[in-house]
Formats: C-alpha cells, structure tokens, sequence
C-alpha cells in the first residue's frame, strides 16, 4: 500500500499555510460576530470553490493559473 | 446607486465597484521570467527600471520575505513556534486593518459593499501578487485570490502554496 502521508517538508508548509489563514480568520470572527467567515486554500481546481463565481473571467488569474499557482477564496456569510 | 454608474474601485452610497480584473494594476503584467532575472540582479541600467518593475519585484520580494521567516524560525526553533509566529502575526495585521475600516465608514458594522471595499483596499498595496477577485451581494462577500503574502512555489516542497 502506498504511503500516503506527504513528506515532512510539505506536512510543514502546510502547517505553517494553515496557521497563516488561521490568523486573520480568527481576527475577522472576533471581530465581526455577525459574519461566518469561511476559508480555503491552495485549490488547483474550481470546482472546490466554497462559493462558485466565475473567476476565469479574469485575465490575471488565468495568467496566474497558467503559471500553475493554486489559489484560495475568503468568505464572509451575513448571518444575522 | 447603480453599479453601472461608479468607476472602478469607486464607493458611493452603500455601493461598491470592485476592481475585479487586476491587469489594471502597476506590476500585473510583469512575466514571471522578468521577475526572476530582476531579482536576480541580471541587468544593468538602473535608470531602465520601470515603475511596474519595481511594484512586481518588490511584490514578490515582500512574499519571499514573509515566506523566509517561517522557514527561518522554523529551522533555528521549530515548526509549531513558526506557526505560532504567522498566527500572531497576522492575526495582528488583519484585526488593524479591520479596525482601519470600521474606523473610515465610522461604523461598528461593516455593510458587505463596506467589505468588498475594505478586501479590495487591504490587498490592493501588497502589489500584483496578490489580487483579490472580490464579488458581493447583500448577504456575501467572495474574495477569491491568486496570491496572498506567503504565496510561493517552494522548489524544496515542490508546493504552490497560499
């Protein structure tokens, strides 16, 4: 059976991604109870978007995207 | 206000236009290869720097930065300080900034127009690597983004991270 644990270094990265977003969602939702504030990163494919917008529409992330960059999406859900 | 009416990046009465597409921006359309050789030091003339150089160079250059610091302390410390360390950090930026906003519409409440506005703003001085497809309605705001400030294609972990 193949091993499915990243490398070390990737688990790291990850780690290190993971407190990044952490830190300003945290901030948001202290700030601003009356928002659930949702976020994901290093998606490749849009279809993982937590909401679906059309962001090929934009000519700078079709650049980016070429360039293989992943990319992650912030949401803010007004819920009272 | 309709939103045919604002320019882009303009807010008015509770309505705002999100920049959306960011090859407007100083530095968008710098190619990655022309980053690479620039920040490599591989030209001459100082005086043949564009400003869309600079803005894409110091763009990414404030990314490598972010990104070297956690590596930095994760080695001389180790990964959960590290983590610690982005976490603090921006938690911090992002809670100023946060009260930057409400502090300019002179609101505890930040409308979602207010919001697309405060992502847009808040992403807008961080350079061409960063770009934030913002899209609202009144009861959400996407921010969709290419980049953020740690965004970088590690070659140890072969990751494209953000």
């Amino acid at each position: 059976m193949p091993n499915q644990l990243p490398p070390p270094e990737v688990a790291v990265d990850r780690l290190l991604i993971d407190k990044f977003h952490a830190g300003y969602v945290d901030a948001y939702r202290e700030l601003a109870p009356y928002l659930d504030v949702q976020v994901r990163h290093s998606i490749t494919d849009p279809k993982d978007l937590l909401v679906m917008v059309d962001i090929e529409k934009y000519s700078s992330f079709n650049d980016s995207k070429r360039a293989g960059l992943s990319f992650d999406q912030l949401v803010f859900r007004y819920i009272d | 206000m309709p939103l045919q009416k604002l320019g882009v990046g303009e807010y008015r009465d509770d309505v705002y236009r999100p920049i959306g597409d960011w090859m407007l921006m100083p530095g968008s359309r710098v190619a990655e290869e022309r980053i690479q050789k620039l920040n490599s030091l591989e030209f001459m003339g100082l005086s043949e720097l564009t400003v869309d150089d600079m803005w894409a160079v110091n763009s990414r250059n404030s990314q490598i930065i972010f990104w070297s610091l956690g590596q930095t302390v994760s080695r001389l410390s180790s990964p959960d300080v590290a983590a610690e360390v982005y976490y603090q950090l921006v938690n911090s930026l992002a809670a100023g900034g946060w009260r930057n906003a409400l502090r300019h519409f002179g609101t505890d409440r930040l409308s979602a127009a207010q919001l697309a506005w405060y992502q847009d703003a808040s992403h807008i001085f961080y350079g061409p690597h960063t770009q934030a497809y913002v899209e609202y309605d009144e009861r959400v705001v996407t921010v969709t983004r290419n980049g953020c400030q740690i965004s970088y294609h590690h070659p140890r972990s072969q990751l494209t991270v953000c």
